[in-house]
């Protein structure tokens, strides 16, 4: 599985920067006049399709002389056509949305959103998050490798079913994850009782937590390290053989820094995703165990939006910055 | 004394097809074997089974007398280069070098010792902190080659190790590797597909096809006294030719090299063919004749004799064989 971003992240963190900041400034422009009378007597259905058709017109001016190759007017036509029109859908679907998050973040001032970032909820939101992804990524790097290894270098009865069935917990509801999970260690589930007689607690506690996050990302991991090991040259390990390396020191010597740049891979998706999840914690978590988007939902509710954007704003840019990150270290590592 | 290294009778199945029958081989200590055949008659195959990356059916692979079948890859101390250089991606081309000693322990100050006497053996000064992928294809190959030898290997191995290379290239690393063999004295083992290849570098070559070892000789025994009509076709150009039968004997077909035969001017000459083409080879021209019997001959000509007997397209020429075979080895 491809990382997310391209090669040249750092085009894409300053156009991305610059969309959010411009997008915010619009916001901005907008509530200044924020008296409701303003909204409601110049916002309307025909306004919003000018201010659309303004921004699309400014975007095709901009892309229709710069970088084009093509001498036909035509051709430049619609190359500029197609690009301004993918940057405005771009723009409104998922960049508008983000704005608005920043916006309602710093509506009381920077004070008030560090404020909401460090309070003691939050603090302990985000550390509970950290924990559970960090724990969530080293299962999956022991186990996600190890079963990369077996469906790439080993035939066996069975073994296209369980590629084919590996991709499942992408396709299966979070709900339904959080749903099953509790269905077995539920306090009504089907071993829960017996290993709560043991003083075992699976659900309602981190152990669940991280058995729901496992579950959601186990599928990152297999593939990020299938794809590389399957890219490996085989001949490399009858080389290190006929070097004198025994088959443990072909793994470690050999295999494993060439699996790096996956397993590096698979580290961020899992990581990422795993600090996002919130549909099978919601139900495995049960109102005991607070996660970093759980707790925006409780803020939700509560109404409080100006701190649920803040921690919403932590929790979007830190997963940001570690993917950037990675996707830097596998380039320099990849000597690109 | 028993040779250095020899194959008893080798069998390797894959799924039910017999791709190495029954393959008997020795090499002599200090000499370059080359193993040359067509692809898919096994080559490959018996040089993995001697490095231990497969295991035989049958059959036993010994060195100087004694049975290594029981060791494994990693315990056989035979250096391996692979068609496709198969360096460690990872790894600069210090570490790729050093790896066989790593793996067996030796002392640091005795590797970088040793790394860089390889290193300039091979001609890769200044590339020791560059990554394979930065090298061309023919440093790769000398990279490779001076992994393999770093082991200090009692044998080595050498799949198809030109092949990748563009033909220039490919005739400098040839001539570099017999000059190292030379001067170091290793015994090598190497496959390939390509005569003059096996030719220039062997000391002695084994023509295999389908699995079992046809001929082993000096590349002049295989030329001049091919013991086989498959070794007479495949090493070197050969023309068959129908010569028609005296009284009750049936018409005979034998097989001619082009430089047994002689083309000449002027009337007189009992076989008679036209000239069709001509191609420039460098000192040589290859000479295209059609026959008056229908068959067709390709011969080689100096350079300057073509010149001096002025031959053009089209004109009827004097053939003159000096030497053919018959199809059950006679020579006459």
């Amino acid at each position: 599985m491809e990382f997310a971003f391209g090669k040249r992240w750092e085009t894409y963190i300053l156009v991305l920067s610059a969309m959010i900041i411009c997008m915010a400034l619009v916001a901005e422009l907008l509530s200044g006049f924020s008296s409701a009378s303003f909204f409601s007597s110049y916002l309307t259905p025909a306004a919003i399709i000018a201010g659309t058709g303004v921004l699309f017109l400014l975007l095709f001016v901009g892309t229709f002389s710069k970088g084009s190759s093509d001498t036909s007017p035509m051709a430049r036509v619609t190359r500029s056509f197609t690009i301004s029109l993918g940057l405005l859908v771009f723009a409104v679907l998922i960049i508008l949305p983000l704005t608005s998050i920043f916006r309602f973040a710093f509506e009381d001032g920077p004070v008030m959103f560090w404020e909401a970032v460090t309070s003691e909820e939050a603090f302990n939101a985000f550390q509970n998050s950290l924990m559970i992804a960090c724990i969530c990524t080293i299962l999956n790097l022991l186990v996600g490798t190890l079963i990369a290894f077996m469906l790439t270098r080993y035939r066996f009865p069975g073994r296209s079913m369980l590629r084919a069935l590996i991709d499942l917990p992408i396709a299966i509801p979070t709900a339904v994850v959080g749903l099953s999970l509790m269905m077995l260690y539920g306090p009504m589930g089907l071993l829960g009782p017996l290993l709560n007689d043991r003083g075992i607690q699976v659900v309602l506690a981190l152990p669940g937590v991280v058995l729901a996050h496992v579950f959601v990302t186990f599928p990152f991991m297999i593939r990020s390290v299938s794809v590389v090991l399957e890219k490996m040259d085989r001949n490399l390990e009858d080389s290190a053989m006929t070097l004198g390396a025994g088959r443990f020191r072909v793994f470690l010597n050999v295999m494993l820094p060439s699996m790096r740049s996956g397993m590096i891979a698979g580290s961020a998706l899992t990581f990422t995703r795993s600090l996002g999840e919130f549909g099978a914690t919601l139900f495995v978590a049960g109102g005991v165990f607070a996660t970093g988007p759980l707790f925006i939902a409780t803020l939700n509710e509560d109404i409080q939006f100006q701190e649920a954007c803040s921690v919403s704003i932590v929790l979007m840019v830190f997963p940001f910055l570690i993917l950037l990150g990675l996707n830097a270290l596998v380039d320099k590592m990849e000597g690109n | 004394m028993p040779p250095f290294l020899e194959l008893r009778s080798i069998q390797k199945n894959f799924g039910g097809e017999k791709v190495v029958r029954g393959l008997d081989l020795s090499v002599e200590e200090g000499r370059i074997m080359a193993i040359l055949g067509p692809s898919g008659c096994g080559k490959s195959t018996t040089l993995r089974i001697i490095a231990g990356l497969l295991r035989q059916d049958r059959g036993s692979v010994l060195v100087s007398g004694r049975p290594i079948d029981g060791l494994p890859a990693s315990g056989r101390n035979m250096g391996f280069v692979f068609q496709n250089y198969s360096l460690f991606p990872t790894k600069n081309v210090l570490q790729n070098i050093e790896f066989g000693m790593r793996m067996k322990r030796v002392p640091k100050h005795k590797r970088k010792k040793r790394c860089s006497e390889l290193v300039s053996l091979v001609g890769l000064e200044g590339m020791e902190r560059k990554k394979p992928r930065e090298l061309s294809g023919g440093q790769q190959q000398r990279v490779a080659l001076a992994r393999a030898m770093a082991i200090e290997p009692r044998l080595l191995l050498l799949d198809e190790p030109f092949g990748a290379l563009d033909a220039r290239i490919r005739k400098r690393i040839r001539r570099d590797l017999k000059k190292i063999q030379e001067e170091m004295g290793f015994t090598a083992l190497f496959v390939t597909h390509d005569q003059e290849e096996a030719f220039e570098v062997g000391d002695l070559i084994s023509v295999m096809n389908h699995g079992k070892v046809e001929q082993v000789g000096r590349p002049r025994d295989l030329y001049e006294r091919p013991s086989t009509d498959f070794i007479a076709g495949f090493v070197g150009t050969v023309n068959t030719i129908l010569i028609p039968g005296m009284g009750e004997d049936p018409p005979l077909t034998v097989m001619v090299r082009p430089d047994d035969v002689t083309l000449h001017r002027g009337p007189g000459f009992r076989v008679k063919g036209r000239l069709m083409s001509y191609t420039y080879l460098g000192p040589l021209i290859e000479i295209s004749v059609h026959l008056q019997n229908g068959d067709d001959l390709t011969c080689l000509m100096q350079r300057e004799r073509f010149r001096l007997c002025g031959f053009r397209r089209g004109d009827t020429v004097g053939v003159r064989i000096k030497r053919f075979r018959t199809f059950n080895g006679e020579e006459c």
